[in-house]
């Protein structure tokens, strides 16, 4: 209950090491030419992007525009930046710290938004032949109720718990994504989780 | 707890949201269906200019020939029709992007573009005039490869004999073409045959045989014919700065 390993540990070390290696081959194409490769990189991060900022704020008409606009700010940005620049970018992290912006700008200017319109929205894809159609069902209420409760969180805790366990971001990166010390970001996650376990969302679901 | 995450890290980005982000810094190139004398043609164009005219057909056969040829999507515009039609109608005023061109191909057609319509120009004076005189055969190449045939006429371009000479679309088009700016090709082929014939046309000029810049040849035109550059000089007269007799052979 107190430490927990994030989703990505559990899905292979392969994959982590084939997504580095993939994110490492866009920043080197990058590189060599932004226009001839940024749909490529568009394509790549396009779901990971979005599903990111759905989650933040849980809208997904609001999610698509700033996910877009976190792309265009993207693309004129790495063009201002030499090539060895753009080589050495982390390109994930890179991004989701112009989201994390555009997410934190929009909820200075508007109020904040409730979750409540993602409940239909963010369904699952069910291509997990695992796991029986009850199972699915199942699973899919759970998330749906996880997201609902996520929303609810404040943004403190919310933004670190979704870099680490929706996105697998290191302590360390979630630092200098959030600008605050690790530690911080640490106890803040544990801290969110425990709210998250407690709160009414998830009271009665089945236990996790 | 953590299974729910995973699921949720599952959601897909809305249908074209790949397309609306390449639309919004300019990466998607938008096309539209035109009129030319030789059959309705695809003509794309990107943020700087005119950057393909392609045989119309199946569209998706269109957007993948771009894609490999260019490395850049692109989209039926309906709105760019106009504009588009406009370019062929009067290519010389239009823009054209030809950034996927190396810079000989791009000399080439910059010197392609030049030849005003209703005249022919032979593939060695493209040559000489990028300052290059003996890459007659890469010129050639480079013309069958224009990414922009009509917006940048390298119909227009004939051999040095008169004869028509290649054309990417086939030689039958280059005529239908030139047929239709009022080039008499018989004419060109008489003119171009006599390489070594200088025309005085007018009273102060002289022409390489092929310059079409110069007064029209009529049977009761008046034409002093030399042997040389040389010569015509010797007799007072000036190159035709059209045609730049005796820059080379």
């Amino acid at each position: 209950m107190n430490d927990v390993s994030p989703v990505t540990e559990r899905t292979g070390r392969r994959d982590d090491l084939a997504d580095r290696r993939a994110q490492r081959a866009i920043a080197r194409a990058l590189g060599e030419s932004v226009d001839a490769h940024f749909e490529d990189f568009v394509q790549k991060y396009q779901h990971r992007l979005f599903g990111f900022v759905l989650t933040l704020v849980g809208n997904r008409v609001e999610a698509e525009e700033i996910a877009q606009d976190t792309f265009v700010a993207a693309y004129k940005a790495l063009l201002t930046y030499d090539a060895p620049r753009r080589r050495a970018l982390a390109l994930r992290a890179w991004l989701f710290t112009i989201a994390l912006n555009k997410v934190r700008n929009r909820a200075r200017h508007a109020p904040a938004s409730s979750l409540d319109d993602a409940l239909a929205e963010g369904r699952v894809a069910t291509q997990d032949t695992s796991l029986g159609p009850a199972a699915l069902l199942e699973r899919d209420e759970r998330a749906h109720a996880v997201r609902q409760a996520l929303g609810a969180l404040a943004p403190r805790y919310r933004m670190p718990i979704v870099l680490r366990h929706l996105e697998g971001f290191s302590y360390d990166e979630i630092a200098e994504l959030l600008d605050q010390p690790a530690g911080t970001a640490r106890a803040n996650v544990h801290r969110g989780l425990a709210l998250l376990r407690a709160s009414k969302e998830l009271k009665g679901a089945t236990s996790c | 707890m953590l299974n729910d995450f995973a699921a949720m890290r599952e959601v897909q980005a809305p249908a074209g949201f790949v397309a609306n982000v390449l639309r919004r810094v300019g990466l998607i190139d938008g096309y539209a269906l035109v009129s030319t004398p030789i059959g309705p043609r695809f003509v794309a164009a990107s943020e700087a200019g005119i950057t393909a005219v392609a045989q119309a057909g199946p569209e998706a056969e269109f957007v993948r020939y771009y894609r490999e040829r260019f490395g850049r999507a692109v989209e039926r515009r309906d709105e760019l029709a106009p504009a588009l039609q406009a370019a062929i109608d009067n290519g010389k005023e239009a823009a054209v992007d030809l950034q996927m061109c190396n810079s000989f191909q791009r000399d080439v057609l910059e010197a392609a573009r030049a030849i005003p319509a209703g005249r022919v120009r032979p593939y060695a004076w493209i040559a000489e005039r990028i300052g290059r005189p003996a890459a007659v055969r890469a010129v050639g190449t480079a013309l069958a490869n224009n990414p922009v045939p009509l917006v940048i006429p390298c119909h227009r371009v004939v051999r040095s004999d008169g004869s028509i000479g290649q054309y990417a679309l086939g030689t039958e088009k280059k005529a239908t073409l030139l047929e239709h700016e009022g080039v008499d090709l018989d004419e060109v082929r008489r003119r171009m045959s006599t390489r070594d014939v200088w025309y005085e046309e007018g009273e102060e000029t002289f022409c390489r045989p092929f310059c079409f810049d110069a007064r029209p040849l009529t049977p009761d035109y008046h034409i002093v014919v030399f042997k040389s550059a040389a010569e015509a000089r010797a007799h007072g007269l000036v190159p035709c700065t059209t045609c730049h007799p005796g820059v080379a052979a």
